[in-house]
């Protein structure tokens, strides 16, 4: 059984390599890296990951709406929130439009990769 | 209410420098002139590294966090070398200008990052405080002489006749490694707004 | 005693939405120009030197108050020059240096502030309104300056973090 695929979504360079650099010491393995909600859609599409990392504060399109715009194209998608914003409507909000979990940054490397296993990786 | 938010404030920084200590004063706040703000806030010509977001939701307004250029150096090499990245020379090189030096998409990148992560701790409080959703924009970030950075801000904020409210607290690390503060100014006729819902709250909760 | 020289002297510093003007000597001063564009005028005949701290493009409803008569380019130019004008200058012997109007903040969104900008154009066109000349500029770009302005020779200095002043 191969690696499970991830599409990692943070508006900053930043996060991406962070996120990315944790998932692939780990044996996952980073598919795309989405910069915005409606380049995390586009990238959904294509490349149909098992696993989506998504930021909420973001350009063009916020993840709140991304998550739902993914989630009518699959409603299966494996949708883990990695967002600054941590107040409780927002985190209801997200898991309401099917995010499977909300990680409050900032985290540490465990956190996210417990998550990922959790929601079947 | 500034002091709950710059607590939640100082936790995140703190983790973000691997768990070090980092202090917050009391919340100072004041109505000023607009002309008055820079030199409320400190020296004008002091060279400080800014991120700044718009609030929108049901609390408006506009949040600052201004480090020391050193504090703001030690921080991003923190967070470069925890998650297992490289420690380049920071502020060292790069493409994008940020000041008096260009940068690198990563360090303008994690530069935001730590805006946002700050800010939207602080936020995060509010909200709770409240009962009300304070939604951060974007960060833009900036390094330069504080009056300078402030002016920026404040035509985002726009004229006020009666002046604005600031609310300002300090952050300070071990050993002053890191200096900052972290600034909000409600949008006009939010200050009433604020003091009503957390009195509101206040009441659910007795 | 000896009168300090002018170039010394403390400079008399004119704040967001403020306007000064001296005559003969004395130094006004602009200090963290971010966005804000500082505007010099002088008149070399009479001397009367006059700064105007200017903060948003335009007053759009026209109101002007005292206390800041410089806060919009569209209302403070005019009243910089009124100013001036008052003190024993003459219009058409006026010329403009103008400093600031830049972008410090880089965007997450990559979009552009634009305020900095529309300053400098807002400030460019009421001076041409009133046919004034621009003999000098250091405006746009990415940082912030303080300028000083000499009433004796209409000098203005420029500084930026990190840089040695230079004269416009």
């Amino acid at each position: 059984m191969g690696a499970k695929r991830i599409l990692i979504t943070d508006d900053t360079a930043f996060m991406r390599m962070t996120l990315r650099k944790v998932l692939e010491s780990n044996g996952y393995e980073v598919v795309g890296e989405a910069e915005d909600g409606l380049d995390a859609v586009e990238k959904y599409k294509e490349l149909r990951p098992d696993i989506v990392t998504m930021d909420i504060t973001m350009p063009k399109m916020d993840g709140i709406t991304a998550i739902r715009e993914i989630m009518k194209i699959d409603p299966q998608a494996r949708i883990i929130v990695c967002s600054a914003m941590g107040q409780k409507p927002m985190v209801i909000e997200a898991l309401n439009a099917g995010a499977k979990d909300f990680l409050v940054k900032p985290f540490q490397p465990q956190r996210v990769l417990e998550a990922i296993q959790k929601v079947g990786g | 209410m500034g002091n709950i938010g710059a607590g939640n404030a100082t936790t995140a920084l703190s983790q973000l420098l691997g768990d070090r200590l980092v202090r917050m004063t009391a919340p100072a706040v004041a109505i000023l002139d607009i002309p008055e703000v820079g030199a409320w806030v400190g020296e004008p010509h002091l060279p400080v590294v800014a991120a700044y977001v718009q609030v929108t939701g049901g609390i408006e307004g506009h949040a600052v966090l201004l480090l020391a250029e050193a504090s703001a150096q030690a921080i991003l090499q923190e967070m470069l070398g925890a998650w297992g990245g490289d420690r380049p020379g920071l502020l060292a090189s790069g493409a994008i200008p940020l000041g008096e030096r260009t940068v690198s998409d990563l360090e303008a990148s994690a530069l935001m990052e730590l805006g946002n992560v700050v800010i939207t701790s602080y936020l995060n409080a509010l909200g709770e405080l409240t009962g009300l959703v304070a939604i951060p924009s974007v960060p833009s970030v900036a390094a330069d002489m504080l009056e300078a950075v402030l002016n920026s801000i404040l035509a985002e904020v726009g004229w006020s006749d009666a002046g604005v409210l600031a609310i300002r607290t300090h952050l300070q690390g071990e050993g002053a490694a890191v200096e900052g503060q972290l600034l909000f100014v409600p949008a006009e006729g939010h200050l009433s707004r604020l003091i009503q819902a957390m009195g509101m709250v206040g009441e659910a909760r007795s | 005693m000896s009168p300090a020289s002018p170039d010394q002297a403390t400079p008399v510093t004119v704040r967001i939405g403020e306007l000064r003007v001296l005559k003969g000597r004395g130094v006004l001063a602009a200090i963290g120009l971010g966005s804000c564009v500082g505007v010099a005028l002088y008149d070399p005949v009479s001397r009367v030197a006059g700064l105007a701290h200017i903060f948003l493009p335009s007053s759009q409803n026209g109101r002007l108050v005292a206390g800041a008569p410089a806060r919009y380019a569209d209302t403070g130019v005019p009243a910089l020059v009124d100013a001036m004008v008052a003190a024993g200058a003459r219009r058409e012997r006026l010329q403009a240096k103008l400093v600031g109007g830049a972008q410090l903040f880089l965007r997450g969104d990559h979009a552009t502030l634009e305020v900095g900008r529309r300053n400098v154009e807002a400030v460019r066109a009421a001076l041409c309104a009133l046919g004034i000349r621009v003999v000098a500029q250091d405006v746009g770009g990415s940082r912030g300056r303080t300028m000083r302005l000499f009433a004796e020779t209409g000098r203005v200095v420029v500084t930026t973090l990190g840089s040695e002043a230079r004269e416009l």
